[in-house]
């Protein structure tokens, strides 16, 4: 499903908000990709990602640590959020050098991610696009609220919970890394950015 | 998902969770709307409950389809894909699923944050269902549908009036259908009774802004790419 696709916010928040996605592709290679899976893990945590997550067991947010993605279990769909373009470019650099024929999806700024894949080698091999919101419009949130929510791909992160944790921030109730991860913890897959969630809650405070 | 009311202390703490507004205060306890209960399992997880009041009860058929295509941790028993979710271009380096003269379509029903009923699926799925479109197969949605005309299957008639977090249609059409997909999409889009996000997959990768702007779709500045890194 849609994943890291329909993140709000405009071109210079984005900057700081990328994610890599990596599975194997049912019937072709997903039996094998275990163990490629967990050396793309390994990349991953070796640039400290902001957050880390596989859909099967959880994120760095909802109770998984650092040892349980190099573990003996078998990975299924591995993430990692970034905050600049540099470290995704070096991760990216370092799975190719693996050659592990597996597929790698990254989310951010199409410009900034061309860039990358020039760079080091690779070439696009397909783009999903963002077409925007269609039907009862009148529904969704104000657009300050879901640069938080689509942090999360799955929208397990109520609107509600955003204003709550704007509030308590404001109210001293939440110091910024509570608040911030308050909101991290509900999203499984690990692609909530909690960097930009704090930037996003500064903004709002303001 | 339930909350025990004798349990329940009123500290209303698990209501701003919901991603539904499914929690609601009743007589001085938290309750749980069953009709607007997703059956994400956020409430849950979340851990907010300090007196364990919230409590999973057991899903009959058709009610569990709510957790089928809410809950991210459920594992669909027809498409083992983790995440709830399908693998549409993340894999394409591999499967080759798409080509250059389709187009990939997501139609995310109840997304962002709304929720959507059964009933408008069979909207969308009857709109695709005339170009001829080729529905994914490791989707829950497809499993819904006849996918020669977008109808619910007999079978799944019983689902109609269940409530989703998201439900995501997918499909390939041909590149040469997509402007009269995307003004039949509109007009259906007066008819549902929440919204959708759509999600456009090129592999003409070098193509697809002229063809956006040509619909006159704004093109974003972030998108989801699959860098080739199967084929490097």
């Amino acid at each position: 499903m849609s994943h890291s696709l329909h993140r709000a916010g405009n071109a210079e928040e984005l900057k700081k908000d990328y994610v890599i996605l990596s599975m194997g592709a049912l019937g072709f290679n997903k039996e094998e990709a275990g163990d490629k899976l967990k050396v793309i893990s390994k990349i991953f945590l070796k640039y400290q990602p902001v957050n880390m997550g596989d859909a099967a067991y959880g994120s760095l947010y909802t109770g998984q640590t650092k040892e349980d993605f190099l573990s003996d279990r078998t990975p299924k769909v591995v993430t990692a959020t970034y905050s600049d373009k540099e470290t995704v470019k070096k991760v990216l650099a370092e799975i190719k050098e693996e050659k592990l024929k597996v597929s790698v999806v990254v989310s951010g700024l199409i410009d900034e991610i061309e860039d990358i894949v020039n760079e080091i080698g690779l070439e696009i091999n397909t783009i999903n696009l963002s077409a925007g919101y269609f039907g009862k419009t009148e529904l969704i949130a104000d657009e300050n609220i879901l640069e938080f929510t689509t942090m999360c791909g799955h929208h397990l992160i109520s609107h509600n919970l955003v204003k709550d944790v704007l509030a308590k921030y404001k109210n001293k109730k939440l110091t910024l890394d509570e608040a911030a991860e308050r909101l991290g913890t509900n999203c499984v897959c690990g692609i909530f950015n909690l960097n930009r969630a704090k930037e996003l809650i500064l903004k709002n405070a303001k | 998902m339930l909350i025990d009311r004798e349990k329940c202390i009123g500290c209303m703490k698990c209501i701003p969770f919901c991603p539904m507004e499914a929690i609601v205060a009743e007589n001085k306890k938290a309750s749980v709307n069953s009709d607007r209960c997703t059956e994400c399992g956020v409430c849950l997880r979340a851990k907010v409950c300090v007196k364990e009041a919230i409590f999973q009860d057991k899903l009959e058929w058709p009610r569990a389809i709510r957790a089928q295509f809410s809950n991210v941790l459920f594992v669909h028993k027809d498409i083992p894909i983790e995440g709830r979710g399908t693998e549409e271009m993340k894999t394409n380096d591999v499967t080759g699923r798409f080509k250059e003269d389709e187009v990939g379509i997501g139609i995310e029903l109840g997304r962002p944050g709304v929720g959507a009923h059964i009933d408008d699926v069979e909207k969308i799925t009857m709109d695709l269902a005339k170009f001829g479109a080729r529905f994914a197969e490791d989707n829950p949605t497809t499993h819904l549908v006849d996918v020669s005309t977008g109808k619910l299957a007999d079978e799944m008639e019983i689902t109609r009036w269940e409530f989703v977090t998201s439900a995501i249609v997918e499909c390939i059409i041909k590149k040469e259908d997509l402007k009269d997909m995307m003004d039949l999409l509109k007009e259906t889009a007066k008819d549902i009774d929440t919204v959708f996000s759509l999600d456009l997959i090129f592999k003409d990768t070098k193509n697809y802004k002229e063809i956006l702007n040509d619909l006159n779709i704004e093109v974003r500045p972030n998108a989801k790419i699959n860098v080739g890194m199967a084929m490097a």
